[in-house]
């Protein structure tokens, strides 16, 4: 981490914990949840206008509060700003029923751990569910990777890879034209009704490559 | 440790009670309605409550089972209903258009058994049901 960075997250540390602290005696809300060790440099511009506001409430003397609200925007502007934080990626073979769980439960995980919403969480993992157990039951074996998208929209991309049959009848299936004989039928298009996001590529010599993904605003 | 695990089937006076954890596969799904099948078989059976509590994710492969026992149940002549969906799942299947109108639910395993009491059809001569009227 640059000189720049490391002061820039010390600032940030030292506000937030003053703001808290604050907050915590004020208001008598417990903030246990919030660990300022985990921010990462691309966090301080998406917090620059709660810490303002925060600082505003709660610093009493109206020169300190100043300096610190300028010091802190000017050291986010410049350098640290909207860094490029590296997109988290998980990568998961599926071979069999068992990887099914397992996927969705990583799915699920790295959703909780950036804080993303129940909701998001339950549908990233019931997405994640139909393509892993599409792939165990009609391509036999190959791979889903998860991964968190930090820059720009923030969101959840899943890619679901194998090297099956293929499928050749998508625009019947996505049209809901199309009786299945193992399950409902509705697993791809459920799943296109879940996410943002909906990408097929599949044909009889390349399998199948899903990709869809899942924004959180 | 899948290999031999089955869904344990609890009798309770006249119902059949199933909870379902976790995932399900294939086989458990198959095993799962040969037991419940001849569970109702056995006689003495009028209602089945499929407890879906212990469900964080349900796809519709899941969706599909449950909904496929609960018509083999009814065609048994034993009335199913499904209890304790986690509101995110509801909203999930509401939300993928999965339809499980076809079974009847409440809120949790109580509220099941009590809407199962209440509706239940006077009992048949000999279908192993105390008299009630
Ligand atoms: N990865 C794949 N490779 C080859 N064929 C696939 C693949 N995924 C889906 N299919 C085909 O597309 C059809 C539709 O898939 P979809 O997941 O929508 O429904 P389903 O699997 O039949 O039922 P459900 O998912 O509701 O249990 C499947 O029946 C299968 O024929
Ligand atoms: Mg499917």
């Amino acid at each position: 981490m640059s000189q720049l960075e490391t002061e820039v997250l010390g600032a940030l540390r030292v506000a937030l914990s003053d703001i808290i602290a604050k907050s915590v005696y004020q208001l008598g809300l417990s903030w246990s949840k919030v660990d300022t060790h985990r921010m990462g440099p691309g966090d301080g511009s998406r917090l620059l206008a709660e810490l303002e506001k925060g600082i505003r409430i709660y610093a009493r003397d109206p020169a300190k509060r100043d300096a610190c609200v300028r010091r802190l925007t000017e050291l986010l502007k410049d350098g640290a700003a909207p860094r490029a934080e590296p997109d988290r990626r998980l990568v998961v073979s599926v071979d069999e029923e068992s990887d099914i769980v397992t996927a969705r439960g990583m799915g699920r995980d790295l959703c909780r751990e950036l804080g993303f919403s129940m909701s998001v969480q339950v549908k990233v993992a019931t997405a994640i569910s139909e393509l892993a157990r599409n792939i165990v039951q009609y391509a036999g074996r190959g791979r889903i990777t998860i991964t968190a998208l930090l820059n720009g929209r923030r969101g959840i991309e899943i890619t679901a890879y194998d090297e099956g049959p293929g499928i050749p009848n998508m625009d019947e299936i996505l049209n809901r034209k199309y009786r299945s004989t193992r399950g409902m039928g509705m697993g791809l298009v459920g799943t296109r009704n879940l996410m943002d996001e909906f990408e097929v590529r599949t044909g009889p010599r390349e399998g199948t490559v899903i990709r869809v993904r899942k924004y959180l605003s | 440790m899948t290999e031999t695990f089955r869904i344990p089937i609890i009798k309770l006076k006249d119902n059949l009670i199933v909870s379902i954890q976790g995932s399900l596969g294939d086989r458990l799904v198959i095993q799962l309605k040969e037991d419940i099948t001849s569970a109702i078989e056995r006689g003495g059976v009028r209602g089945l409550v499929i407890d879906l509590s212990g469900i964080d994710v349900m796809d519709s492969f899941i969706s599909r089972a449950i909904r496929d026992i609960g018509l083999v149940a009814r065609l048994m002549g034993v009335r199913a209903v499904i209890s304790g969906m986690e509101p995110m799942v509801a909203m999930t299947l509401v939300e993928m258009g999965m339809g499980l109108e076809s079974v009847k639910a409440a809120l949790n395993l109580e509220a099941a058994l009590d809407m199962l009491a209440r509706d239940a059809p006077r009992p048949l001569e000999g279908f192993g049901g105390k008299g009630r009227g």
